[in-house]
């Protein structure tokens, strides 16, 4: 019973780190660009792929393997910020052409991986064990235990990053108004580029390490982005900690429902509890900045 | 252009190259060889409905619904359970599937609507995959993979040969197109673009911003269903890949290429959509990949799409060579205290 | 409605952003064929009060009246019937539109409502197209745009905006017409012009609301004037009663210009 329970609970961490990764992820890009990412869970796809990639075809140890995923990312994310948000911005585009825009960098991103590996589910090969290790009643694997281990640390990074730099008091002030940001010196180009860079990296690292609990396929993003996104309006998208915090109270309740119901309802009674939570509290669980602005 | 007093709106009333459009539908398939062309024909009609009513939201009325083809699922999923389930006849089990996904669409709308239009996006889009995964697992009620049967038009005791079929379609495409239409060139399309550029300046103007966005938002998810319902009399099967990636994927496309908010770019679009990967027979795993440039690129260089080349936009055409006011350094001289 | 009620009337209206009180406890009227000048420092409050009164945001607290009815919690839309129309300090004119069109949503509220109603008016709406498209001409030919009917947006300099702006705000036939620093970004010339038209106006018997900067312009064109600082409301009388008191002086030149003028 109790363990069942306890079990339940740790799957749905685990898979609410990804989430609370993802939404941490599109909060930071919101926060800085005010552009919704489509392609976000494309990063996470890009990161578990890579890792089949780089440690299974290619055999590469797995710090190498990761520097090499990261880069991966990296060139995505800066072909993302030069290819789709910069001429966009520079034409005056609306914010919802621009999302469009990531959608459509989303999309290319899949074909291209669709060609790369096909459409069939891929072993990803675990950069820790997956041997199962207990701790009291638990039984878990250093896998699943890194991959919190992981969240708490991007959460920690982002909040210094944000909150105790002055690197961060730019981002944030970029965030609130680009404009006056620009007359006080500080490039927002530049700042936006950051965040998609940071960002990338982070959804990448979640995907190489939740690839070989939930294995890989080209066509994980979309739902890893949605998923993310609805962590980051269950919280609320202005904080990215709120976000994150999201991903953690979707992954429990996926979890708890998958476990006592079906994983059938589980989606929609997620969905339509996010609709509840959104007409009750119209920015999200724990508030978001843009509705002070209002 | 000095002489004239009233200067002609690009609202001017003239509804003819519709009409010969549906005209040229007409004719068509007495054109067309092989089932095969008839079929392509209907396709093109069938992604025309759905993408006339995301072109209403989006293009016009700058709302974004990627709901789309849930709505589209459900419009065929509709129309042939309450045949097969509830044994209505076909003409209830339209009405009946619209009447459904006007009431779902407008539930999910009254939450959503009130936020920023990204939250529509994504949780439209959110409610595509939960559609989806719902046909795809509940099995007993779906059929799951296989999807449900959906029972042959009759006519007098006979089913309907692919011409009547055809016909059908074509008509239930003209109402669409007709409504998209008149919608677009009246003063309700005209608040529906200034809701899309300035809520706030809209409202303040007595447009009723709110109702309005809910009734666009109920509209088109129900030309979405008309689609799903069309699809679902064509391939006498409705099955869970009417909401899959690819249709959003194709849906945008059609949209921005043919281009948004013109009057005819989801015709053109849905052309070019349906009958591209036919000429290129290389396409096939390219597909996906070229369709993503193609979207990037159309939202690049041609923002209005390829509609936007030949559409006559009357007043866009009178500009003078005078240089743009700078509007940025405007609005920053202002923003500033 | 009764003869001695005011047109608009607030009543202790707030409004906070968090921490902020940008409009404080602000009481003011407008009676029937009155222009009101509302001016103060930036970040009085002026745009704010505005919005208040024009249901672009909800007062944290107080009433706002309209023509004998409470307006406070009304949505935005609903005023523009009552005969309540506004310009916006930054000029929010509908760039995918046309200039004659932007004048022709002003009359938006005279067609039929929604989708259902207006096919079952089919028949009149195309007369009614042609009506609205020459009472447009007629404004713009009124603020001396005629020319520039067919044009698109970003091909007009900033002072042709606001006229076509105060165009299509008269073009509601509005009671009381409330303007949000007309004149900002004119040149002489236009704003002279600009001066002119709103003394057409106020001889034609609308009632408005003024914010203005230019103190020179704002004395000659108002009854009244309503002075705002730092979210409260500090004078409030005829100009020469405003422009002795040292609350104002102090508020435009600091207090060291009270004392020296004392
Ligand atoms: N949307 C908003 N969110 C937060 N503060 C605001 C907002 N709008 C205005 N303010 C603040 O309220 C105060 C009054 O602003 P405003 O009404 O625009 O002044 P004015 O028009 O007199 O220059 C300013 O301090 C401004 O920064
Ligand atoms: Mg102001």
């Amino acid at each position: 019973m109790l363990m069942k329970l306890s079990y339940l609970l740790l799957a749905g961490l685990t898979n609410g780190s990804v989430y609370g990764l993802i939404g941490l992820s599109l909060s930071v890009i919101y926060g800085s660009s005010r552009v919704i990412n489509f392609a976000q869970g494309e990063f996470v796809m890009l990161g578990a792929m890579s890792a089949v990639l780089f440690m299974v075809t290619l055999a590469l140890p797995w710090p190498l393997a990761m520097l090499a995923m990261i880069a991966v990312v990296i060139v995505a994310a800066l072909a993302l910020d030069y290819g789709v948000y910069r001429p966009l911005t520079k034409r005056k585009a609306a914010p919802l052409t621009i999302m469009i825009g990531t959608l459509a960098a989303a999309i290319v991103v899949y074909g291209l991986a669709f060609l790369l590996w096909g459409p069939d589910q891929k072993f990803v090969p675990p950069v820790l064990s997956l041997t199962p290790v207990r701790i009291g009643f638990l039984v878990t694997n250093t896998q699943q235990v890194s991959l919190i281990v992981i969240f708490l640390a991007f959460l920690i990074a982002t909040w210094y990053l944000l909150y105790r730099t002055r690197f961060g008091l730019t981002v944030r002030a970029t965030g609130v108004n680009p404009k006056v940001a620009l007359l006080m010196g500080i490039r927002s180009e530049r700042i936006v580029q950051f965040s998609f860079i940071f960002s990338a990296t982070i959804s990448g690292v979640a995907g190489m390490m939740v690839g070989p609990l939930l294995g890989g396929h080209v066509g994980m993003g979309l739902l890893l982005t949605v998923k993310g996104f609805m962590a980051a309006i269950l919280g609320g998208l202005g904080s990215p900690f709120a976000a994150a915090a999201g991903g953690i109270a979707i992954g429990m309740m996926e979890a708890l429902m998958a476990g006592y119901g079906t994983s059938l309802y589980a989606e929609p009674a997620i969905f339509v509890l996010i609709l509840l939570v959104l007409i009750v509290r119209p920015y999200g669980l724990l508030g978001d900045y843009e509705a002070e602005r209002r | 252009m000095a002489g004239d007093t009233v200067p002609e709106a690009p609202r001017a009333p003239t509804i003819i190259p519709v009409l010969v459009i549906l005209a040229l539908g007409i004719v068509l398939p007495f054109l067309l060889s092989s089932g095969f062309h008839l079929r392509l024909a209907m396709l093109v009609w069938i992604y025309a409905i759905l993408c006339m009513g995301f072109n209403l939201l989006y293009g016009y009325s700058g709302q974004i619904s990627l709901g789309s083809p849930a709505f589209y699922a459900i419009g065929g999923y509709a129309f042939a359970m309450l045949q097969t389930m509830l044994g209505m006849g076909p003409v209830s089990a339209f009405v009946g599937s619209l009447l459904l996904v006007a009431v779902l669409s407008l539930l999910i709308g009254l939450p959503l609507l009130r936020l920023r239009t990204h939250y529509l996006a994504m949780a439209t889009l959110a409610f595509m995959l939960v559609q989806n995964g719902v046909a795809n697992r509940w099995i007993n009620f779906t059929g799951g993979q296989s999807g449900v049967a959906v029972p042959p038009l009759e006519w007098g005791g006979e089913p309907i040969g692919r011409m009547g079929i055809y016909f059908v379609i074509l008509a239930l495409a003209a109402a669409v197109f007709i409504l998209h239409d008149f919608l677009i060139r009246s003063h309700l399309g005209r608040a529906m673009q200034a809701i899309r550029d300035d809520e706030t300046a809209a409202q303040a103007l007595g447009v009723k911003v709110t109702r309005m966005k809910l009734a666009v938002l109920v509209l088109s998810a129900v030309m979405a269903a008309i689609a799903g319902v069309c699809f679902g009399i064509t391939s006498l099967r409705v099955d869970p890949s009417l909401s899959e990636f690819h249709v959003l994927v194709s849906l945008l496309t059609i949209v921005v290429v043919g281009g948004l908010g013109t009057r005819f770019g989801p015709i053109l679009g849905s052309i070019i959509v349906v009958l591209l990967p036919q000429l290129l027979h290389e396409f096939g795993e390219l597909e996906t990949v070229v369709y993503g440039l193609f979207i990037l690129l159309f939202l690049l260089f041609l923002p209005h799409g390829l509609s936007g080349l030949l559409e006559r936009r009357d007043w866009r055409l009178r500009r003078t060579g005078k240089k743009p006011a700078p509007a940025v350094a405007r609005d920053l001289k202002e923003e500033l205290p | 409605m009764t003869a001695t009620d005011p047109l608009l009337r607030l009543d202790n209206v707030t409004r906070r952003f968090g921490g902020l009180v940008a409009v404080n406890d602000i009481s003011f009227q407008i009676h029937s064929g009155e222009v009101k000048g509302l001016i103060g420092p930036n970040g009085a409050g002026k745009s704010t009060t505005f919005d208040l009164v024009t249901g672009v945001r909800p007062p944290s607290s107080g009433e706002v009246y309209f023509r004998g009815q409470r307006v406070t919690r009304q949505p935005a839309h609903t005023r523009s019937p009552m005969g309540m129309a506004r310009t916006f300090q930054i000029v929010r004119l509908f760039s995918g539109l046309s200039v004659l069109e932007n004048v022709q949503l002003g009359l938006h509220p005279k067609f039929p409502d929604g989708i259902v109603r207006s096919l079952l008016r089919l028949g009149s709406l195309s007369g009614q197209e042609r009506a609205s498209r020459e009472r447009a001409m007629d404004l713009l030919a009124f603020v001396g745009l005629a020319d520039r009917a067919g044009h698109a947006i970003d091909q007009l300099t900033l002072g042709q905006l606001r006229l076509v702006d105060i165009a299509r705000a008269l073009a509601a036939d509005p009671v009381l017409l409330m303007l949000d620093e007309p004149a900002a970004g004119l040149n002489d010339a236009e704003t002279d012009n600009l001066g002119e038209m709103l003394v057409r106006l106020r001889k034609q018997g609308l009632s408005m609301l003024l914010v203005e900067h230019d103190i020179d312009f704002i004395m000659k064109a108002c009854d009244s004037i309503v002075v705002m600082d730092h979210g409260v409301k500090i004078a409030d009388g005829t100009p020469a009663e405003v422009a002795r008191n040292p609350d104002v002086i102090a508020a435009y030149f600091g207090r060291r210009a009270v004392h020296a003028a004392a």
